[in-house]
């Protein structure tokens, strides 16, 4: 065989077929289906009355926004500007849930920024929702109750864009 | 502490960290960018972090980081433009079958594995807001990338630029990143157009219209800088100043069309005239300044970024990923190397070179990250991909290639081509 016939063989099977593979994987990964986008800011309602009944100094509370920062379904969620810590989490069809690790125990009888808090959350039908509304609780509050919310998304987490 | 002693001070330490690393590094005969990439590491939440994370917090603060991005975006504008002045489309043709096959081969060889890859990872790291295709083809344009640079760097401390397992494996890293940034710049493209930050057909049209005008009409105005450095054996510093401007201008057109700034960075580099003491003397002014501030700054940036505690639960995932990389690069051109009838001794060298990822590959992994096309956890694992597979490019050349039959076989070719390829030492 020539150098040239056997140049032609060598770069149709080693060029030609893998680009032809990338055409029918690109084609057939259409179908495939990735966590709903959550990321970026969510700027929060809070229920006024569960928050009077959490004795939670409710003009801090006002403000309360959420940032998610997004892997997949995996999730890391902060709560600014009042609790400091960082929970964890994941978003499974419509379903949001996340909690910090390892909550402190309840002893506080106010809402403490250092404690633990976990997020149970649905989202709207949106391919890329914008809504989310749900339940905050206060893990390191012994009186705290559930704290109910909506949330609006603000800002994408889209870097540079 | 105001903002600019607090600027000052973190330059001071990413500096040191960066000569720190790279010193031991290239004690133990790696190139010390692979030291500097690992110095980024080390100031982020992957280390500094997690040993002390008060310090960290207070040494960079979110808030901070806007000017430490902007230095670093400046420093990759100057590199990039000395990586396209290093390549010469020229030399592909000089080695004929050979390299145009395993130039090919490493580009699509990995490029199909990481888009089938991509069936595996897009569910879990990405979401519905990136597409599947935009996903797959970035991650293909990310693995298929090879750093040429760093190989350059490699292939000189061995005295190898010149042997035929150097010229080749160059040529086919300079085909490689052409391709890459072409792929790139598409991906970029029609993710901006996606989320309606630029409109498609003003991006594509313009962009086409912009490299045309570069190659044809730019590069005649850059032959002027040829003619004067020749007619005096150096530029001006208003002519060097010039020059910078023509790269910003160059860069600013990109970034406004809706691609990246270091597209035309890199293209007006790449249509630079190829004279080879020209093009030392060009990267000998000009790499300073980026070699040893703002790369690191880049590099420590990456790392800030880069967070190994996501990597928890993703172990297999990033094992998988490194093991697509290496088969895809290292296998694909180590065969095509052999198809062309080269021996095994060398076949193997290029696969090893071509796999070479290093500093490129963060680049890339970067704009990717900035236009959300990956997740944070799976920049992480690509980092690690990109330091592990740059890594093990020594030594594993040191095993195939012994530095004293390296040196021995170096004058095979001789060193009297017209060659730009040993002027971009840029990252060594």
């Amino acid at each position: 065989m020539t150098l040239s016939r056997r140049f032609l063989i060598a770069y149709l099977l080693l060029v030609g077929l893998p680009l032809g593979a990338l055409l029918g994987v690109l084609h057939f990964g259409r179908n495939i289906t990735a966590p709903a986008a959550v990321d970026g800011v969510w700027i929060f309602t809070l229920n006024q009355s569960d928050i009077a009944r959490s004795h939670c100094a409710q003009s801090t509370w006002a403000k309360l926004s959420m940032t998610i920062s997004q892997s997949g379904p995996n999730l890391v969620i902060q709560l600014h500007p009042i609790l400091t810590r960082v929970a964890f989490g994941e978003v499974r069809g419509r379903a949001l849930n996340a909690a910090t690790l390892a909550s402190a125990p309840a002893i506080a009888l106010r809402c403490d920024p250092n404690g633990g808090y976990s997020v149970s959350a649905s989202l709207d039908a949106n391919p890329t929702p914008v809504t989310l509304a749900g339940a905050l609780h206060l893990h390191g509050c012994r009186d705290c109750t559930s704290i109910n919310f909506r949330a609006v998304r603000t800002k994408l987490a889209r870097g540079r864009l | 502490m105001s903002e600019i002693a607090r600027l000052i001070v973190q330059l001071a330490v990413i500096v040191l960290a960066a000569r720190v690393f790279g010193s031991i590094f290239h004690r133990i005969r790696q190139p010390q960018v692979i030291g500097e990439m690992f110095a980024g590491i080390v100031l982020g939440p992957s280390l500094l972090g997690l040993v002390a994370p008060s310090i960290m917090a207070s040494l960079f603060p979110l808030t901070s980081l806007k000017y430490l991005n902007a230095l670093s975006q400046i420093g990759l504008v100057l590199f990039m433009f000395l990586v396209g002045l290093g390549v010469n489309p020229r030399e592909l043709r000089k080695h004929g079958h050979a390299a145009v096959l395993v130039s090919h081969v490493s580009i699509t060889a990995p490029f199909a594995l990481a888009v089938c890859l991509a069936l595996f990872v897009y569910p879990r790291f990405s979401d519905s807001s990136v597409s599947f295709a935009s996903f797959a083809l970035f991650l293909g344009a990310a693995m298929s990338i090879t750093a040429f640079p760093v190989l350059a760097r490699i292939l000189a401390e061995r005295k190898m630029l010149y042997s035929g397992l150097g010229t080749v494996a160059i040529s086919c890293a300079a085909v490689d990143d052409v391709t890459g940034w072409c792929v790139l710049a598409y991906i970029v493209m029609v993710v901006r157009a996606q989320h309606g930050t630029s409109r498609l057909w003003l991006t594509f049209g313009g962009s086409l219209a912009f490299v045309a005008i570069m190659v044809l009409a730019g590069s005649r105005v850059l032959r002027w800088f040829l003619r004067l450095y020749e007619e005096t054996g150096y530029l001006s510093d208003n002519m060097l100043a010039g020059i910078l401007l023509l790269v910003f201008a160059s860069a600013l057109a990109t970034e406004w069309l809706g691609i990246h700034l270091l597209f035309g960075a890199f293209l007006i580099g790449v249509v630079m005239p190829k004279k080879r003491n020209f093009v030392k003397y060009l990267t000998n002014k000009l790499e300073f300044l980026p070699s040893a501030l703002l790369l690191p700054t880049f590099f420590a940036l990456t790392g800030l970024r880069t967070s190994i505690t996501l990597l928890r639960g993703s172990v297999l995932p990033c094992i998988l990923i490194i093991a697509v990389a290496i088969l895809g690069k290292m296998g694909g051109s180590m065969l095509a190397a052999r198809l062309t009838g080269m021996s095994r001794r060398d076949a193997a060298g290029i696969g090893v070179l071509m796999n070479t990822r290093g500093l490129m590959e963060l680049v890339i992994l970067n704009i990717g990250r900035d236009i959300n096309v990956i997740s944070p956890a799976l920049f992480s694992v690509m980092v690690v991909m990109a330091l592990f597979t740059t890594f093990m490019t020594s030594p594993l050349l040191e095993w195939i290639c012994p530095t004293h039959s390296a040196l021995a076989e170096a004058p095979r070719i001789g060193a009297k081509g017209e060659s730009s390829l040993d002027t971009v030492m840029l990252t060594g």
